[in-house]
């Protein structure tokens, strides 16, 4: 009864028909921007329905259209808006057209602070559109990227907050996705959330090269 | 941290870092077995070599039709390496790097044989670990090409059955529809079958072709009267196009050779060989006939072509019999001989007969006259024999004919008026009818020589005319006619003058002034005029009794010379 308990707790969001905890990193692999909403919307809508934090990282030009699409997905839904929050690239992680995974963090780090300063919140969704990184790609972007995931991977363990990170499998290749997969604790593909016991844990990546 | 804690520290990184690449290749294998196409396979695993190992792909191949073909069309040509790859057994192995370094060619190699290739290139050989690693990617590589060929042959033959499936169902449609219409169509042939059986003729052709395509049927003969009518609608009175207009209309549909549309009629011909015997149509002024109909409306006229045929080799030898028994009639016969054969033919010959003879101009054929001469007499329910002769068409007709009668009746029928009929004299003896058909013709020339030769004119009633016209004394006639009329016919040939005529009429008319002028279309003057012109010139006096009947008899016999020139 106490770990039903315990786990109808920890279960607090739900990710294309399966449950997420808390604290949970996933690399989410999809196909093209349709089937990528067929995920995001709902889980937005979720989340700002149960009074959770949602950070949207969104494609470059999105961020005027996402509330519509919201309303789109469910017209009832009314939501407190400064629970939502919609980056694009140019507003941080991408300052100046190079990857910013510091400046990343650090815009993270004080949005929940803020977030959960709001009375009533005590949960946040983090969902970050990796599409930006298709015409950077490199061996060096793939260092940082791999980096940056497992800096997140810490980040998220202190705190009471999921964190998707999505690829679209029609814009990279093995060269991106198979570091990516080594990087994320979780990993959701077609319907299926795999964990991974072995991904690069920040201990080991602190002492040597993840790559 | 101590040199144990690091060695130990050192053998987990490592395991855990082969692990994860490890589990790297297992979420690409889930990637590469969701349905993608074989050359996304291929690039996913080229693209996860250098994430796995320090190596590059130098080149990738698939499997197709049979061969190993480069995968990617814009990759360098290399045909020595593409004959090394062909010639490459077991899983692959080490090949020469043509710029030193390492080179490795991994055969994807599954269940269904050899699916693809995979050249690898390094500057140095990768470790042992790496190597498996690769191997390991190969080999799910291999896997996923192999499931996507049988997905594909999957998809193919789901293409195929559908398609299968498709032309079947297509095949069974075509079929039922075909039964349905050889249904209906068996069912025309025999409604219209058992019609023609039935001796129904022509009214029970229109009537069962009615039943069969629910709209109004007619038949008409080949000049448009109607013959027979099924359905509602039948106007009353019946219209008759013109002769020229209904030629032009057998023509159009001659030339198309199927049912022709003409305003709210589908028409069909019956034309058992080459002679149109008469026309029928269905009543569609909504054009709702489809195939059913028009194929019923083509068997209609079949069986009824038939039928008419038969009528037409009936009538035809009826017409040979009458057209010998007749010869031998006008030509002269026994009387005895002529009863029996006549008998023999179903005509009593017995009692008053007189010999008939019609001509008809234009473009009627003799068989169409004739024809028209046999439906006309049945018509008019006289009882006779007919016969064809060259040109013309000859009865023995018993009893008086009534010649107008008999005219119109034709006219209507043909189409036309542009006919002269001539009746001899009655003949009580088989034995007189040479002298009958003798007046007969003699009617007919005199008819056809007269001013309005289209009619019909009876030997009995020419009177003076039968003395004229008597061809022997044609000379002296014309004498006669100069002596008496000679200086107003010079008169008229030179001025141009009808004084001839105006004498003419006057006497016809009796020496009545008002009438002559009433008939010659002139004022009571310009006559008063003429006749005092005709009395300066001929010198006569119109009252004289000799000289009146002189100048009557030459102007009726100028009339009947004037006729034959």
């Amino acid at each position: 009864m106490e770990r039903a308990a315990q786990d109808s707790e920890t279960r607090l969001a739900m990710f294309g028909g399966l449950p997420l905890t808390s604290k949970d990193h996933l690399c989410v692999f999809f196909r093209g921007r349709a089937e990528r909403d067929e995920l995001l919307i709902p889980f937005l809508v979720e989340g700002l329905r149960a009074r959770h934090a949602c950070a949207f990282y969104a494609a470059e030009g999105e961020r005027e259209h996402i509330p519509e699409r919201l309303r789109t997905a469910n017209s009832n839904i009314q939501y407190d808006p400064s629970l939502l929050m919609v980056h694009e690239p140019g507003d941080g992680h991408l300052r100046g057209g190079a990857f910013a995974p510091d400046v990343k963090l650090e815009g993270l780090r004080t949005w929940l602070a803020e977030a959960f300063a709001t009375p009533g919140v005590t949960f946040a969704r983090v969902i970050i559109d990796m599409s930006w990184a298709k015409p950077l790609m490199s061996a060096q972007l793939v260092e940082d990227l791999i980096r940056s995931e497992v800096n997140v991977t810490r980040w998220v363990r202190s705190r009471n907050v999921v964190v998707l990170c999505l690829y679209d499998l029609e814009l990279f290749g093995g060269d991106l996705l198979v570091p990516m997969i080594k990087a994320h604790p979780k990993v959701w593909m077609g319907g299926a959330l795999v964990e991974n016991p072995y991904y690069i844990e920040p201990h080991f990546a602190d002492h040597q090269s993840c790559y | 941290m101590d040199p144990a804690s690091t060695a130990a520290t050192g053998t987990d990184s490592w395991g855990r870092a082969q692990l994860s690449n490890l589990y790297g290749i297992f979420v690409l294998s889930m990637m590469m077995f969701d349905g993608r196409e074989a050359e996304d396979i291929l690039r996913l695993a080229a693209t996860s070599v250098t994430s796995l190992s320090p190596c590059t792909v130098d080149a990738m191949y698939l499997q197709t039709a049979g061969q190993l073909r480069r995968s990617t069309p814009n990759q360098r040509p290399d045909a020595a390496l593409d004959a090394v790859v062909s010639r490459l057994t077991g899983d692959g192995g080490r090949i020469r790097a043509v710029n030193g370094g390492w080179r490795w060619a991994f055969l994807l190699r599954g269940l269904g044989g050899v699916s693809g290739c995979l050249v690898l290139r390094a500057d140095a050989a990768p470790s042992t670990d790496e190597l498996f690693l690769l191997k390991v990617l190969g080999q799910q590589t291999a896997a996923a090409l192999n499931s996507a060929s049988l997905h594909k042959r999957e998809r193919e033959h789901g293409v195929e059955l559908r398609q299968l499936n498709d032309e079947r169902a297509a095949a069974n449609a075509e079929l039922s529809a075909l039964v349905a219409r050889l249904k209906q169509q068996q069912n025309v042939h025999e409604v219209l079958t058992t019609v023609s059986a039935s001796g129904a003729g022509e009214p029970g052709i229109a009537h069962a072709l009615h039943e069969l395509t629910a709209l109004p049927v007619v038949i008409e003969d080949q000049f448009g009267n109607l013959r027979a009518w099924a359905g509602p609608g039948r106007p009353e009175p019946y219209p008759k196009p013109t002769a020229r207009k209904r030629e032009e209309l057998l023509r159009r549909a001659t030339a198309l050779g199927r049912p022709l549309r003409e305003k709210d009629r589908l028409i069909s011909l019956v034309k058992p060989r080459h002679e149109v015997l008469g026309v029928v149509a269905l009543i569609d002024a909504k054009r709702t006939a489809a195939d059913q109909e028009i194929f019923a409306l083509e068997y209609g006229t079949t069986v009824l072509a038939l039928e008419l045929s038969h009528q037409r080799n009936l009538a035809e030898a009826e017409l040979r019999l009458h057209r010998d028994l007749v010869d031998d009639l006008i030509v002269g016969t026994d009387d005895e001989s002529a009863y029996a054969r006549a008998d023999a033919a179903g005509h009593d010959l017995r009692g008053p007969h007189h010999v008939v003879v019609v001509q008809w101009r234009g473009r009627r054929t003799d068989d169409a006259v004739a024809e028209a001469v046999s439906h006309t007499v049945a018509g008019l329910q006289m009882k006779s024999l007919t016969a064809r002769r060259s040109g013309m068409v000859v009865l023995l007709v018993q009893d008086r004919p009534d010649g107008d009668g008999l005219h119109q009746a034709l006219a209507a029928q043909l189409g036309s008026r542009t006919g002269a009929i001539g009746i001899g004299g009655s003949c009580e003896t088989p034995c007189e009818f040479p002298r009958s058909y003798s007046e007969a013709l003699r009617a007919l020339n005199i008819r056809q020589g007269s001013r309005s030769p289209h009619g019909a004119t009876a030997f009995d009633q020419l009177g003076i005319y039968r003395i004229l016209d008597t061809g022997e004394s044609r000379e002296e006639i014309e004498a006669f006619v100069r002596e008496w009329l000679g200086s107003l016919m010079d008169y008229d040939a030179q001025k141009h003058a009808d004084l001839v005529r105006t004498l003419s009429q006057y006497l016809e008319c009796g020496g009545s002034y008002d009438e002559t002028a009433a008939a010659l279309v002139i004022h009571r003057s310009t006559l008063r005029y003429r006749l005092g012109r005709i009395r300066e010139i001929t010198q006569l006096d119109l009252n004289d009794v000799d000289s009146r009947l002189n100048l009557h008899v030459a102007t009726r016999a100028w009339q009947v010379l004037q006729g034959r020139s």
